[in-house]
């Protein structure tokens, strides 16, 4: 179980060491959102870029514009020769194989918040193809996700993905559930337990201090987060 | 040319938290009101070279950057990003979208640029040179977007050359200096003695003009930086292309200027050092001047669609917006977590392919429907003739007060009705018919219409996966176990008495082709079995009960909760069933000791299921078919076979003609002694038949 001061503190932390060691990825933030009663509510969020495992989607007619173009007329614009011409333009070229890289590059938003009711964090997560901007679904989420692969040997233990209501923003957006974070936890801690049993305050600060740290060792490989090496060297 | 420098254009990433945050202030603040909203979109550093630079807007995009009101939310840009200040125009209809003035709106935000650059705001807030427009039709119905991104940046008269070949790369070690603090958007800086440190000597708002102007003093070439989003090696970022348009305008004696893109202190950023002639913007100042005060060169800008052209984009929201497709989503997902779980083995597709034809909608009826859509069945038929009365909302649990009153709606037509509104994606169907029963005699006027009923009584069941028996009488559950006996359908009857009720799931009598029977058999260790029906029991034929009741016999006379239960248990006996190699034809089972394990992961599959609510007991029981039972022996069936609709109709006309066809008369006749003796047991239940007394409703 983690306090929700905890979990802020952990949070603003991990955010300033994170991105004090790693500066080729996006940056951890803390979001803060007053919400109408004036209470205010934190949360952790950064995002990642991941090649997807799509074989070139053709499943994102739905999303994409190509079949509205019709009813919009084209806007002509002064030609610039300042301006990158886009690989797309000329299309049909051997320059597809460039496109295709493209198009299969997925954004991935997460949010880390923290649960009242489970007292833990959780992950909350959205995927988009970078071309459009355009979401994935729940199943092109799941396939894309190193999690799935866990699961092939159906183990109990492996959280799974749901779609939910953000907790704070209230858009839509997918939850990796927590009803076996807590049992998780307790059995990472569970093992420093009985590595040292000499000194008992000592423990107990370990597990608060490195909580949302264990945590997010074990969940972030399972989602493409991955945890800077540099960061677990400085706790020792 | 070939020293023209090209840039980098951005694209737009638009979260699902934006459109959303659109969707609801377009219900709760704009509603019809098209006037342009400020914006706010940041870009930071591309952690990839196979990424485009990206202009984000998320949910926070609406929040302005500084309030006096300290209890309003403010913009904040997330760490190492930068802002760029958009204006948001969204349109009622797509024909308003269509026809909106889209180049005036660009040329508008490019002529706000130039205003800034010229009347000096510019020197005060740099980041007044990232302008964008937005164009936007929400079609909040169904959560489709189609937008359009301006992004202006103005053109020189001539496009601007690099004075080096290529642009250089620059040491990353020595740059790294000002990692720990957060460079500003535009900056100028100095060239350390050695050639690859440099120092950072201030933001452009800050030092640029005394730099600049020392710079123009001592002719030295200015070294100027900026937070560059692109990863290009040998191109800028577009935020470069006004800055150099600011440049020119405010140093018009500065002809050359040095540009370093800053990508961040990754171990994979390219910084790169660009050599630059500036360009003259003298003549565009001239035409200005001309035109009013009024930027009148060109500008571009606008971000292409997939396909490279310039026009609308397009995203739909649907599959993640739409309430349906989240409550479809939701319920499968839940059931999912059972599986995950729980039981890695539970078949849910089977489940949700299942179709089930339910006769009877009234307090099992409903009942059922309930369970069967928790348990994620997506066909379900209800059967009933009769219509919603006041006594029934109250435990038959699909209907309200309002299913009576004005008008009384049909029950079975309710009970869909109230399905679809519980879970939309419910494919829920109504039939309203009484099913004929044996021994209420048909008047030969009415004999096409039986005939009628009876043929689409049987094609229902035949194009369902299973029967559920959920009437209120004996005798009109005869022709629905014949028919699904007849047709090798799994049937599962519930019926109730005052504090006791009966579950259970009739034999099938087409057994499994013989290869798959022994692959099953050798597995399990025993074969697929028969087991009777409801009316195996009994040696007298079903007749007509209803006729000689008096009214408080005819209401519904059970314990409320029975219902419950009993249709519960019919359910799960069915999920189970579902779940067993044999399905409908899996042996009946009979362990009650609760720590030895079933034939299925979900546990033992019974025959029936006996509940006695005053001991709080259930029982599972088996029994074999009955040889001469009235409504699944072979002479029943058979006779069927051979006389199809008349065997029918004779029994409806006379159903004593039923124990004559079993051969029950002559049993009765001649052994009846013999008879006693053996079914003991069977007469108990006898017993308990004849104390059921039926749920009316």
């Amino acid at each position: 179980m983690l306090s929700a001061k905890d979990f802020r503190d952990q949070s603003i932390k991990l955010i300033n060491k994170w991105n004090t060691i790693i500066d080729n990825e996006i940056p951890w933030q803390w979001n803060e959102i007053r919400e109408l009663n004036n209470e205010s509510k934190g949360y952790l969020t950064t995002k990642r870029y991941h090649y997807s495992n799509i074989n070139n989607n053709t499943n994102d007619n739905d999303n994409c514009n190509n079949n509205n173009n019709n009813y919009f007329d084209e806007i002509e614009e002064t030609i610039d020769s300042s301006t990158i011409t886009n690989i797309n333009n000329n299309n049909n070229n051997n320059n597809n194989n460039n496109s295709n890289s493209e198009k299969n590059i997925i954004l991935f938003q997460f949010d880390i918040i923290y649960s009242k009711s489970y007292q833990v964090p959780v992950l909350y997560l959205n995927a988009f193809f970078s071309i459009d901007s355009s979401p994935l679904t729940w199943n092109e989420i799941w396939i894309n996700l190193p999690l799935s692969n866990f699961d092939k040997n159906q183990q109990s233990t492996i959280p799974y993905i749901t779609q939910v209501e953000h907790p704070i923003l209230g858009s839509p957006c997918y939850q990796l559930h927590p009803c076996e974070t807590d049992n998780l936890m307790k059995l990472v801690l569970l093992k420093e337990k009985e590595n040292d049993n000499y000194d008992d305050d000592n423990e107990k600060d370990y597990f608060k201090d490195y909580y949302l740290l264990s945590w997010l060792s074990i969940i972030g490989p399972m989602v493409n987060i991955k945890i800077p090496f540099e960061l677990l060297k400085i706790i020792e | 040319m070939s020293n023209t420098l090209q840039f980098k254009e951005f694209s737009s990433f638009v979260n699902i938290s934006f459109w959303h945050e659109l969707s609801n202030k377009k219900l709760d603040e704009l509603k019809l009101s098209e006037e342009p909203i400020p914006l706010n979109a940041h870009y930071t550093f591309s952690p990839s070279q196979q990424l485009d630079p990206f202009l984000c807007l998320e949910f926070n995009a609406f929040l302005k950057n500084n309030t006096i009101n300290t209890t309003e939310n403010t913009y904040v840009l997330p760490p190492r990003s930068y802002l760029s200040h958009g204006t948001l125009f969204n349109y009622n209809t797509v024909d308003d979208f269509k026809q909106s003035p889209k180049l005036k709106l660009f040329d508008e935000a490019s002529k706000r640029i130039w205003n800034d650059i010229k009347n000096g705001n510019v020197d005060k807030d740099t980041s007044l040179l990232n302008r964008f427009i937005l164009l936007t039709y929400a079609d909040i119905k169904n959560h489709q977007f189609y937008y359009m991104f301006g992004i202006p940046a103005l053109l020189p008269s001539q496009p601007i050359q690099q004075f080096t070949e290529q642009p250089e790369s620059i040491n990353i070690e020595s740059i790294k200096s000002f990692s720990n603090q957060s460079l500003p958007q535009y900056f100028c800086l100095r060239q350390g003695d050695d050639q690859s440190s440099f120092e950072l000597i201030g933001s452009i708002e800050e030092k640029g003009n005394q730099y600049l102007n020392d710079c123009l003093k001592d002719g030295s070439i200015p070294l100027v930086g900026f937070c560059d989003p692109c990863p290009l090696p040998s191109n800028p970022g577009w935020p470069l292309r006004n800055f150099l348009i600011y440049l020119s305008v405010k140093y018009p004696s500065l002809k050359k200027v040095k540009v370093i893109c800053f990508r961040g202190n990754g171990v994979n950023s390219n910084n790169i050092l660009l050599s630059l002639e500036l360009p003259s913007m003298s003549e565009l100042i001239e035409k200005q001047q001309q035109d009013g005060d009024q930027w009148s060169g060109k500008s571009v800008g606008w971000e292409k669609d997939t396909n490279g052209k310039i026009a609308p984009r397009f995203v739909s929201l649907a599959s993640t917006m739409d309430p349906l497709k989240l409550a479809e989503q939701s319920v499968d997902l839940n059931l999912k977590l059972m599986r995950w779980r729980v039981m890695p083995s539970l078949e849910l597709e089977k489940i949700k392919n299942t179709s089930c034809l339910l006769l009877g909608s009234g307090t099992l009826g409903c009942n059922v429907a309930r369970s069967l859509m928790s348990w994620g069945v997506r066909n379900i038929t209800f059967v009933d003739s009769s219509k919603v009365s006041y006594s029934n909302p109250v435990r038959q649990s699909l209907f309200t007060f309002a299913d009576c009153s004005p008008k009384a709606k049909e029950k079975s037509v309710a009970a869909a009705d109230a399905l679809k509104k519980i879970f939309p994606a419910v494919n829920a169907n109504a039939e309203v018919f009484s099913i004929p029963m044996p021994g209420h005699s048909v008047p030969s006027s009415e004999y096409q219409s039986i005939r009628d009923t009876i043929e689409h009584l049987e094609n229902l069941i035949k194009q369902h996966d299973v029967i559920y028996l959920l009437t209120d009488s004996r005798e009109s559950r005869w022709l629905p176990t014949m028919l699904s006996r007849a047709h090798g359908k799994l049937c599962i009857n519930a019926a109730l008495g005052f504090d006791s009720y009966l579950v259970i799931r009739h034999g099938i009598k087409n057994q499994c082709p013989a290869e798959l029977n022994n692959s099953i058999s050798s597995k399990l260790g025993y074969e697929g079995s028969d087991l009777g029906c409801y009316f195996c029991n009994d040696v007298i034929a079903p007749t007509d009960t209803l006729k000689d009741r008096t009214l408080d016999q005819m209401c519904t006379v059970t314990r409320p909760g029975l219902s419950m239960m009993a249709s519960s248990i019919a359910v799960e006996l069915l999920i189970s069933t579902i779940h067993h190699p044999y399905g409908g034809r899996a042996k009946g089972e009979t362990e009650t000791d609760v720590y030895t394990p079933g034939s299925t992961p979900l546990g033992i599959i019974p025959h029936q299921l006996r509940g006695f609510i005053s001991h709080y007991q259930t029982l599972p029981l088996f029994s074999n078919p009955y040889k001469h039972c009235t409504a699944c022996s072979d002479y029943i069936i058979d006779e069927y076979r051979s006389k199809g609709f008349h065997f029918i109709l004779n029994v409806m006309n006379d159903s004593s003609c039923l124990t004559k066809i079993c051969g029950i008369d002559e049993l009765k006749n001649s052994e009846v002694n013999i008879d006693w003796d053996i079914d003991i047991s069977d007469d108990e239940e006898d017993n308990n038949h004849n104390k059921e007394k039926e749920d009316l409703n």
